[in-house]
This record gives C-alpha cells, structure tokens and sequence, in this order.
C-alpha cells in the first residue's frame, strides 16, 4: 500500500503533462516579461484541518527566472501528527512552497488512516488566468487522481493531463514527512 | 516495499522517478542526479526555443543535417545521437505514412523534433539508471512512462480515463516495457494531422505499450492524428510486432488490439471485436 500511495501521488504528479516543450517556453517567456512573483510569507493558508501553519514555511525567494530550476524547496513543517501501523503517519502535513513562473505555489496534504483524503491548496500565484488554470484543471484533476489511485494498486498512471509542478513538488514533500 | 523517489521539472513537464528501496539512498540519488543531468543536455540540443540550439539552428537553416561532425556546441557523441534521432523521426514518419511528420511541425511548418525527443531522452536515462546501480524502477516522463523490472516484478500502470479525469479506465500490467499516451483532451485538439492539414479529430486518446518508449510514444502521437483511420495502422503494427493499442474515441468508446489484452488482464474476453458495438467499460 505504501508503494502504491506514493508512486502514484507523486506520479500523479509527475503525471502531469504540464506543459509541453512548446507551452512550458511560452510560460517561461510570459514570466520574463512579466512576473514578480507572490511573496510567499503572504499566505493565509485557510487550514481545514487544524493544523497550525507553518510560520516556518519561509520561502524561497521567488526569482522570477527559474522556472526550470524551481525546486525551491523551503522548509516544511507537519502538524498534529500520529503514527499509524503501517509507518505512515496521520495529521495535515504542509508542503515546501514552490516557486514557479508565475509566483509560488503550496499545499498541504491531509492523511488519515494511512492514506491521502484531502490535498489542501495553501498558495496560488493570482496573477491573471494562472489562477483559475491551477486551481479549476489542475488541482482538482491531481488530486482526484491522486486519490483513484491509491485505491486501484496502481503504481503509475499513463495519460495526458497536465498539471502545474509546483503543485506536484509541494505535494511531494508533504508526502514525504507523512512518511507515505 | 517502500519505493525511493524523486520528481524533476524537465523538458517542459515533470519527470518522476520511483524505484524499490533495495538500492541504497545513495545509489539512487547519484544516479537520479546523472539521469537529469543527461536529461538536461538534451533539452538544450534539441529545444527549438532556445534560439542557438542545434535544433533551432536546423530550423531557421543555419546547420545542415550533414554538418553536424562539425559544430563547437555537440561532442562527437552527440552528433552520433543527433543522427540517431533524426533516423528515429524518419522511422516514424515512414511507418504511420507521414501522420507523424517532425520535418512539417506547427504553422508555419517546420522542424521540431520534440514529438520524438521526449520518450528517447526517458529511453536513455532509464538506460543511464540501470548502468549506475538502479536496475528496477519506473522513469515517468509527464504520463509517458518506461519502466524496468527485476525477475517477474511487475508495475501497474493505470490509464487514465480522457472523458473522465480522476478515473482509470484499464490497468496495465508490465516488467520492461513502455506505456505511452496521447490525447487532446487538456490541451485542445494540439495534434495536427498533416495528411488533411487540420487538427487531429476522432479520437480522444491513445495508449500504446511496447518496449520502446520513443516509438511508443511517437505511434500514440500518429494514431491520434489519424482518427478513425488509426485502427487500420495501429492492427498492422501490432500484428508485425510488440506494440499493442488501446484507444478511447470522442464518443467515449473504446478498441483495442488483441495483443493489448496480453498487458490488460481485465480486457480478456471483453469482446467480441469489431463485431458489434464497442465495449463501454465506464458502464
């Protein structure tokens, strides 16, 4: 079960076509031009599960010119957890703010009973249509697959959509401290 | 197990890595390292949005196919590579009849190889992996997948359902192989069938499983931009060898080769084939 949770979370991640070669260069252009991104101590993280925010969630500084080198990879911080028999613990567990072209991007993975039921998006760039893209497509399109997933023992998912790899960066390390 | 795993932005979308932890940390983060390291090299050759690459110099004619030996930016090695590539879009382009054409991409058309470059750069870093101590593991690139396996280890491989987005229509079961997927679905009809000079209408998605992921992805990319033609071409192939079909249309219907069903354990029996309507498996 553990393999299967993570490959597929991170894979359904991975999964994701953000972009081609074609739209990624055109994101990269857009953020040359344009792009002062999000502070990303500016977060209200509205938490649904309790869990304190992370004041710890410093962020990386956001430069603009990295979109390939986005593994801004901060702190990150759990809250409220406990361990479950399988290794993998319970609680809301907050991923690293992830710089990407248009701002940063955070979430917070809520696991419970050794399995992913809720992803939580702490910070999106609300810069123009990024935003409705992010959290309209990409995150409820993740996040469900995410969660199929977990539940078919699959261990990676072949397919066509495209997600944002901030989101998928954010999510991985808040999977990585709850252990799945 | 546990599974060891990594996720890198690369070539305009996510790589991902996971591998059994029987390999030690260290192994598998070296050879993670090296593998994106290659990856990377071979975005800045081929990258037709990086103005000075070779590809770009192709493009706008600078460099000449036959020149390549001589250029200050490719090692021998990658020249030896370049030629390969360009040997693998010609294969292409012979093999689906011109549907798949990297010498006619875009508008106004042009070279850009990125259709084929994708699952051959996954091809040589899964291969770079395997040679640096990770012989077992899943190379994910951005739904394209290539997987190695150890003994009669298996992955599954879910196929995600195009009409349908948090649901997996078919689950493949492989050891060595490719799983490759194309679709129009997010992106809008972006594959263009050059035969008819419009975008590529029909069908929805198509997956193809084999041992190669840069002919496997390249042949889901043709399919697509067949249509309706696809089920002849993609017959023909899995009748001369081991890549097999699954296809999901515009009205939600499904085919498959036959020797699809060898990786699709649950498609076993599910026909009868091209005598009747076709098999919904969302029903």
């Amino acid at each position: 079960m553990r393999k299967v949770l993570l490959a597929l979370l991170l894979t359904a991640v991975g999964l994701g076509l953000l972009l081609s070669f074609r739209s990624r260069s055109a994101t990269g252009t857009t953020t040359a031009l344009g792009g002062s991104a999000l502070s990303a101590g500016a977060s209200t993280s509205p938490t649904t599960a309790g869990a304190a925010t992370p004041a710890a969630s410093a962020s990386a500084s956001p430069s603009a010119s990295t979109a390939a080198s986005a593994t801004a990879g901060t702190t990150a911080s759990a809250a409220k957890t406990t361990s479950t028999s399988s290794g993998a613990k319970n609680g809301t567990f907050t991923g690293a703010t992830e710089s990407i072209p248009f701002g940063n991007v955070q979430v917070q993975a809520v696991i419970s009973g050794g399995k992913l039921t809720n992803v939580v998006v702490l910070q999106v760039p609300d810069r123009g249509g990024y935003e409705d893209q992010i959290v309209q497509v990409a995150v409820p399109e993740l996040k469900s697959e995410a969660l199929s997933a977990q539940s078919a023992n699959i261990d990676v998912v072949s397919g066509a959509t495209y997600t944002s790899q901030g989101y998928a960066e954010s999510l991985q390390s808040a999977l990585d401290q709850a252990g799945l | 197990m546990a599974l060891l795993r990594h996720a890198k932005p690369l070539m305009g979308t996510v790589f991902s890595i996971a591998a059994p932890d029987s390999v030690t940390p260290k192994t598998f983060e070296d050879a993670w390292y090296e593998a994106c390291e290659l990856l990377r090299r071979i975005e800045e050759i081929y990258s037709p949005f990086i103005p000075e690459s070779p590809v770009s110099r192709i493009r706008d004619g600078r460099l000449g196919p036959a020149d390549l030996d001589w250029q200050p930016d490719l090692s021998a090695a990658e020249a030896a590579d370049f030629r390969e590539v360009l040997g693998l879009c010609a294969q292409l382009r012979n093999e689906s009849n011109g549907s798949f054409d990297a010498w006619i991409v875009g508008d106004p058309p042009n070279f850009d190889p990125c259709g084929a470059v994708k699952g051959w750069a996954a091809e040589r870093a899964s291969a770079l992996l395997a040679e640096r101590g990770v012989p077992a593991h899943l190379l994910n690139a951005g739904g394209d997948v290539r997987l190695r396996a150890q003994g009669a280890a298996t992955w599954n491989v879910g196929v995600e359902d195009p009409h349908r987005p948090d649901h997996i229509l078919v689950s493949v079961t492989i050891g060595e192989g490719a799983v490759a997927t194309s679709g129009t679905r997010q992106r809008g009809s972006h594959v263009w069938d050059p035969l008819r000079h419009r975008p590529a209408e029909g069908l929805a998605q198509v997956t193809i499983v084999g041992p190669d992921l840069a002919l496997a992805d390249g042949y889901a990319t043709a399919a697509l931009a067949m249509g309706e033609r696809a089920r002849v071409f993609l017959t023909e192939l899995g009748a001369r060898g081991p890549y097999q079909g699954f296809t999901v249309d515009d009205a939600k219907g499904v085919w498959w080769t036959e020797g699809f069903e060898h990786y699709a354990p649950t498609l076993r029996g599910l026909l009868p084939r091209d005598t009747g309507p076709e098999p919904d498996l969302r029903s």
